[in-house]
């Protein structure tokens, strides 16, 4: 069949331009933000890898709500909820495994065959397993229970995951018997100690595992939807749900396995939110979704790579403007995100769908 | 424009009703509360090319719906190689040898070409995913110049190939297309008439099609429906022959 090639009516989506405006700036603000602190240059070393590590844990929240709410366009407040239990199941686990076994009336305690007396790497090692199982577990439960019967109709959801986050919010100080706000660490998780590549600075092993873990994951999802059969199935559905089922697939396990992996992944920022603050809250979900909804939709909604884009605007610059403008550190993300907005209203990334 | 004659080859498989690949028995469908289908019987000879004709809001549409399960019927039965489709899902539809390409196309536009085919061939080892690629690029040559394009920015005729193509990258045995000509430029329709009496040797057929040309030109069947209704069914050369029917039912006058 022979068809004449016409000139592709559709320009690419996105400007090079803008984007290379925005880089400028970017990076314009960043040396105007060095040359401030470069009297004490350690400082602004310092500054970078706080930020890096910020920018890992907000990525980590937001690459799951950027799988749900940009990806499958499900609205889901309930994201900083399993967000909160994955963090709070790690710390209480990794507390009960470091614990002597218990002995007398202690043993009477249904938990108490949890207290195994590790060693920090061992019960981190664990105690992060159990804390994605719970992530996981709670996004099943969810998607199958509620979701499922709610795709694309967002009113819906968001009446629902609001109500669900109520749900959580207590039972999470039920499952855990919290009995103040904040919750820590009995013992220092595993890694441990600092590694100094010079006099003046000085880097936490941890926050070189949770900037690794970020990468991974980076890495991981943005193979697993770029590179597989798997990630074109999900990616042609959210397009076209039904022309993907019309091919033979069953786009509803699809769904439900992108939903858990999301979940995963908030569990997995919330556990390195508390390794990273060395400790964490019944409320530190709702605080950060609230930054991670901002992150995915500067990123532009159903980019992947923007969301990442998106973590490490936010989390690289916070700490220059926390520094140099207090007043200001709280409502930088806003700013950031309405600077974004109004060159880019689909965001850096948008109108790619992944 | 002779309809050939049926071009049902030697090997058919023994069984009772064998030359029927699919049968619908007074198939009843509501799309919410609207009565869309109100009792269609069709009987799709394999190996033939059968095509499903009516005015707008006939049901032409939803009949194909109704056959991949996208609007379950309420009432009847719809059977394809002698085992039933009611109560189906979709996928499961599909995975029984069905090939549907909507209206309007229903590619992935953010995906490529490519990655449209790729997704299409579910399950198939490479090997045959490459035979089976050969087989499309042969059939449409063009398609080499757009594999690694963004399905959206492909006009319709490239969209076309792409849709058709898709349903051949599997093992399927029967190829609904619903209306290839809409939208599409009189000289790419006519291309795509070619290729279907092309793609006729090799599998069966249900096409909906309002362009009289290319439903005279590649049906060896036809079925005509109105209001959800049977009207009429028969071989293509009765159709032709019956000017009245044509000019009431279909609009067109055929010299």
């Amino acid at each position: 069949m022979k068809v004449a090639q016409r000139t592709n009516p559709y320009a690419p989506l996105r400007d090079p331009r803008l984007l290379t405006l925005l880089s400028v700036v970017v990076g314009l603000l960043l040396i105007l933000l060095y040359i401030n602190t470069a009297i004490k240059f350690p400082v602004f070393v310092k500054f970078l890898i706080n930020g890096l590590v910020e920018s890992a844990v907000l990525f980590l929240m937001a690459s799951g709500l950027s799988l749900i709410f940009g990806l499958m366009d499900v609205v889901n407040f309930a994201h900083g909820a399993v967000f909160t239990w994955g963090g709070i199941a790690f710390m209480w686990s990794f507390n009960l495994f470091t614990m002597p076994a218990a002995t007398g009336k202690d043993s009477s305690n249904p938990v108490a065959w949890m207290q195994l007396g590790l060693d920090p790497l061992p019960a981190t090692a664990l105690a992060l397993l159990l804390g994605l199982i719970t992530g996981g577990l709670l996004g099943a439960g969810v998607e199958f229970l509620a979701i499922r019967r709610l795709y694309g109709r967002p009113v819906f959801q968001i009446l629902l995951t609001l109500g669900l986050v109520l749900v959580l919010d207590e039972s999470l100080k039920i499952v855990f018997s919290l009995k103040a706000q904040s919750y820590d660490f009995l013992a220092t998780p595993w890694p441990t100690g600092n590694f100094k590549p010079n006099s003046e600075i000085l880097v936490n092993w941890k926050s070189v595992a949770i900037v690794v873990a970020g990468l991974l994951v980076f890495a991981g999802v943005y193979w697993l939807l770029n590179r597989t059969k798997v990630g074109l199935v999900i990616r042609g559905g959210v397009e076209d749900s039904q022309m993907v089922q019309a091919l033979g697939y069953n786009v509803k396990v699809y769904f439900f396995w992108v939903f858990v992996l999301g979940s995963v992944l908030a569990a997995l920022g919330g556990i390195a939110y508390s390794i990273n603050s060395a400790g964490g809250s019944d409320q530190m979900g709702q605080l950060s979704l609230l930054t991670a909804f901002v992150v995915v939709v500067i990123g532009g909604l159903g980019s992947f790579s923007g969301a990442a884009v998106g973590a490490l605007l936010v989390g690289i610059i916070s700490p220059f403007v926390a520094y140099h403008f207090p007043g200001l550190a709280d409502s930088f993300v806003m700013i950031l995100l309405v600077l974004v907005l109004l060159v880019r209203p689909q965001g850096l990334f948008g109108g790619k769908k992944y | 424009m002779k309809p050939s004659n049926l071009p049902i080859s030697a090997a058919i498989p023994s069984g009772p009703n064998s030359e029927d690949l699919l049968v619908l028995e007074s198939v009843q469908t509501y799309i919410s509360q609207f009565h869309i289908l109100q009792g269609i019987s069709m009987t799709i000879k394999r190996g033939a090319a059968t095509v499903l004709l009516g005015r707008n809001g006939a049901g032409k549409t939803t009949t194909l719906k109704s056959i991949m399960g996208l609007t379950p019927p309420r009432q009847g039965t719809i059977s394809y190689d002698g085992q039933p489709l009611t109560g189906k899902t979709t996928f499961e539809i599909a995975r029984c040898g069905i090939g549907y390409v909507p209206e309007d196309r229903g590619i992935f536009r953010d995906l490529t070409s490519e990655e449209n085919l790729l997704l299409a061939a579910r399950g198939e080892k490479p090997a045959d995913y490459r035979r089976r690629l050969e087989f499309c690029l042969e059939l449409f040559p063009d398609m080499k110049r757009f594999m690694r394009q963004k399905a959206g920015t492909l006009s319709g005729g490239q969209q076309q190939m792409v849709a058709i193509s898709r349903g051949l990258m599997t093992d399927n045995k029967l190829l609904l297309i619903d209306e290839p000509s809409k939208g599409l430029a009189p000289i790419v329709v006519k291309a795509v008439i070619d290729t279907l009496v092309r793609l006729k040797e090799h599998i069966t057929i249900l096409l909906v099609e309002q362009n009289f040309t290319m439903a005279s030109t590649v049906g060896d069947y036809f079925y005509l429906i109105d209001d959800g209704h049977n009207i009429t069914d028969g071989p293509m050369a009765q159709l032709i022959g019956d000017k009245e029917l044509t000019r009431q039912y279909l609009g067109v006058t055929v010299k």
